[in-house]
């Protein structure tokens, strides 16, 4: 199930409330946590009820490791545990994710002829099994304490963040269910959730889908892109994806809160960065979190010298790479950005050995540099990001080709020309038949104002900032409404159907 | 301050939404619920979208069925020709099974004296399940849970788009409800144009036709007469459209003709037998198939002739019978092989 349908807005998520507040208020705690564990269950099965089988193995293998955990503290044992945790989950996803790609890269290297499986990829597997992994890590660390198996359950599957992040701890979930103060209805909480929701909602559907089209169609046609356009579309692709997945992370922290519970934030405008490395704390925190605490940091991160920084450094994001996409783009993305972030760290380390820390910070200079390294790493990003889209390497470079041409020929009206807009169908017409020349112009003015409308909420505020004390007024309350009815009605439109395939 | 916004916000939204679906539910652009209301004319052109709320919602007691091909016709002209009134059901590359549901629909309230039912050949060997359930097909306007109507009712492309459309051309004094679905004002037909559009297929192998193939075809003629049967009330017009010779090409060169040629046969054979039922062909209309410059591209022709087919119904020059349609489709042999022997070629000196 989507958070931004019809059948998750107007049922699910009514009833999950209604039930959660309703058996809290009777005093059913257990009763309340297991309703809850049962809808986050039927939120998953939603898309395919054979998902389930893999989220409750997956939960039920890795219960068993910190059961296990209880019998002996013996450091051999729980090294032993800790090592069959990470290849069960390591395995489970290597199963489910990687099998074809493993196939297909010894099939290439060796001229093999192994069979693909085409496994359907479970949703949100990235997430859940990175969820567990920490758990488990932590037990075997002693970190954790074995918890009862419905607080374990609806720490994995609470649906908020179940298929897409953010990578929440057992330490900030599990203690919220646990507290039951918690379990009241905190109206203060609940509106701040509808702010999040609304906010969320609007960023994927007014935003992100409107921008999709854009790069949809940029992307299917790399050869026929001139500059102009290739960069556009590669500017909208970076748009779509931040609003895309920070939207999605506003609304699953806005439920959160309607539960009352306080999920993590996962972005904190990213694109105002200004270098590759301070992208990473802004950009997806929660999955930088993971693999600083449980990858970087084991490694030895940065304390045994620039050369070991830089491995660790590169293992990390090539890890990253492929944790987004079973696909040498991934990893070269992944790549790209682990130098990037090796450059920084370099420089960090250079600059703090000859002790040329910054001053004057805060005077023109230092916000003009500021200013030319946010561009700059925007620049980095934002191409980088091309790989990330691309179908293939060999696309990304040819849309790389096509971007660094130098070529112009008002490709961006091509592209502007895909989209459209129910909003704007009552002026496209009046245009189309009073001033049918202008008619390509309009369209690139209004796809250049949904850009530039973009660009500036995607360095504007948070949503957090956005919210953060403000004050709930009826003009408020108006907006949020405008934008929650705009949201509603643009989750479903009209299709053309293509009458010439008959 | 936070539950004076809750209140706010849930009362607001609510009054929005409950606003939104009155305006769909009394405009109905789709027709989902009823008939055009008072002021509106019929305004009908998104066939996946409407085809099945009209055939639901509106009074008539004639229905012409069939795919792209039967989309220029205008129902007035039927309605004139048979003193009914015609409404289309119409879907693209419409199997026999996908004709039916919209028929089955018709007589689930409705009383009908005429069904014109344009019979493509390709169309009967499609398999026997509709496609209603395809990807990206509404589905909330064919099924019955009134709960996935939100779809329709909170739908922005309805709202700003279908809704203000709806009005605009009912506001048009000489609109012609008549022309539901045509999308021949839009196109060019002539020689040129059909070649144009025409992708020439590379020659392949005879496709496989043996008995499964022979059974489909059977099954969906089947089904066809016994709709026929199950309806003696109504008077069934079947008619074979005329598609050009490049579709006759394209059914060779793919090894597909002896499979169009049995459908042809077996559906004259069978639909000739029931009482109720008459079957026009126009396949071999020579004057008409060889003229390209009647085409769009291989089998869409032009308004004209739809309205000459409406103008034949009424006839028997064209009209199939248990006693001559052996040797109609004979000359419909002797026509397609004549036509792949030498017209053909001419449109194709390099191959």
């Amino acid at each position: 199930m989507l958070f931004n349908s019809y059948i998750f807005i107007f049922l699910f998520l009514p009833v999950s409330l209604l039930g959660w507040y309703g058996l809290n208020k009777l005093k059913k705690y257990h009763m309340a946590q297991i309703f809850l564990i049962a809808m986050s269950l039927w939120f998953y099965a939603y898309f395919n009820i054979n998902y389930l089988a893999v989220i409750l193995l997956s939960c039920a293998v890795n219960y068993l490791f910190s059961f296990l955990l209880t019998k002996t503290e013996k450091p051999a044992f729980c090294k032993a545990v800790l090592t069959a945790g990470c290849i069960v989950n390591i395995g489970i996803l290597g199963v489910f994710k990687y099998y074809d790609f493993f196939i297909g890269n010894l099939n290439a290297v060796f001229h093999a002829d192994f069979t693909y499986k085409h496994i359907l990829l479970p949703l949100g597997i990235s997430f859940f099994t990175f969820q567990q992994l920490s758990f488990v890590i932590d037990r075997c660390k002693g970190r954790a304490p074995h918890y009862g198996l419905i607080d374990y359950l609806n720490f994995v599957t609470f649906f908020p963040q179940l298929i897409a992040g953010p990578i929440v701890l057992h330490s900030e979930i599990i203690p919220q269910f646990k507290d039951i103060q918690k379990r009241k209805f905190a109206m203060e909480d609940f509106a701040q959730g509808i702010c999040y929701f609304v906010f969320g909602l609007s960023k994927k559907v007014l935003l992100a889908d409107t921008l999709a089209k854009a790069v949809n169609y940029g992307f299917s046609e790399i050869a026929k892109l001139d500059t102009p356009g290739a960069v556009m579309v590669a500017v909208s692709f970076m748009l779509e994806l931040y609003f895309d997945f920070s939207g999605y992370c506003d609304m699953a922290i806005g439920i959160g809160r309607m539960f009352g519970i306080r999920i993590p934030d996962n972005f904190n405008a990213p694109y105002k960065s200004a270098s590759v490395k301070e992208f990473w704390k802004r950009w997806h925190m929660t999955l930088g979190r993971f693999f600083t605490q449980y990858v970087y940091i084991p490694l030895g991160g940065n304390r045994k010298g620039t050369l070991r920084t830089v491995l660790n450094t590169m293992i990390v994001f090539l890890l990253s790479g492929l944790w987004h996409g079973a696909d040498w783009s991934f990893v070269l993305w992944g790549f790209l950005h682990g130098m990037g972030v090796s450059v920084n760290a370099i420089y960090d380390r250079v600059v703090k050995k000859q002790g040329k820390e910054e001053t004057g910070k805060g005077g023109f200079l230092h916000r003009l540099r500021r200013f030319v390294c946010q561009v700059i790493t925007f620049g980095f990003v934002c191409l980088a990001f091309v790989f990330f889209r691309s179908d293939s390497v060999a696309d990304s470079l040819l849309f790389m080709k096509r971007m660094f041409s130098g070529d112009s020929y008002h490709f961006v009206y091509y592209i502007a020309n895909e989209l459209s807009y129910a909003e704007l169908y009552i002026p496209t017409k009046i245009i189309s038949m009073k001033f049918p020349a202008f008619l390509w112009n309009f369209h690139a003015y209004v796809y250049l104002a949904i850009l530039a409308l973009s660009l500036f909420l995607a360095l504007g505020k948070t949503t957090k900032e956005r919210l953060e004390n403000r004050k709930l007024t009826a003009a408020f309350s108006w907006k949020m409404t405008i934008l929650f009815v705009w949201s509603v009605i643009s989750l479903t439109g009209v299709s053309t159907f293509l009458y010439f395939n008959f | 301050m936070e539950k004076k916004f809750v209140r706010r916000f849930f009362i607001q939204s609510i009054s929005c939404f409950l606003l939104i679906a009155a305006v769909v539910i009394l405009t109905d652009p789709f027709y989902h619920y009823h008939a055009p209301a008072a002021g509106l004319k019929a305004v009908i052109s998104r066939a996946e979208y409407q085809c099945i709320g009209t055939i639901r919602n509106f009074k008539y007691d004639g229905l012409l069925l069939g795919s792209s091909v039967a989309e220029n016709y205008n129902n007035r002209w039927l309605d004139g020709a048979f003193g009914c009134t015609t409404i289309k059901g119409i879907k693209s590359s419409a199997s026999t099974a996908d004709l039916l549901y919209y028929l089955d629909e018709a007589y689930q309230n409705h009383e009908l004296r005429y069904v014109f039912y344009s019979l493509d050949l390709f169309a009967l060997s499609a398999g026997p399940e509709h496609h209603f359930t395809g990807e990206g097909m509404p589905l909330y306007l064919y099924n019955n849970n009134i709960l996935d109507d939100v779809n329709y009712l909170l739908n922005k492309d309805v709202l700003f788009e279908s809704v203000p459309y709806q009005i605009a051309v009912s506001m048009q004094q000489d609109y012609d409800e008549g022309t539901s679905y045509n999308w021949a004002q839009y196109k060019t037909f002539s020689q040129e144009d059909a070649l144009l559009h025409y992708e020439r297929p590379s020659v392949s192998a005879a496709a496989e036709f043996g008995a499964d193939e022979r059974e489909v075809i059977d099954a969906n003629v089947s089904l066809l007469a016994q709709m026929a049967e199950a309806h003696p009330e109504t008077e069934f017009y079947f008619f074979y459209p005329p598609y050009s010779l490049l579709w006759w090409d394209s059914v060779d060169r793919e090894g597909r003709l002896e499979e169009r040629l049995y459908a042809a046969g077996r559906a004259a054979e069978v639909l000739t037998a029931c009482e109720n039922v008459h079957l026009y062909s126009f396949l071999a209309e020579e004057d008409i198939v060889c003229n390209l410059d009647f085409y769009m591209d291989s089998m869409h022709f032009s308004a004209d002739i739809n309205q000459w087919i409406v103008n034949q119904l009424n006839g028997s020059e064209y009209l199939l019978t248990k006693q001559n349609y052996e040797e109609e489709l004979e000359r419909l042999r002797g026509l397609v092989e004549r036509m792949i022997e030498y017209d053909i070629p001419a449109y194709f000196p390099e191959n």
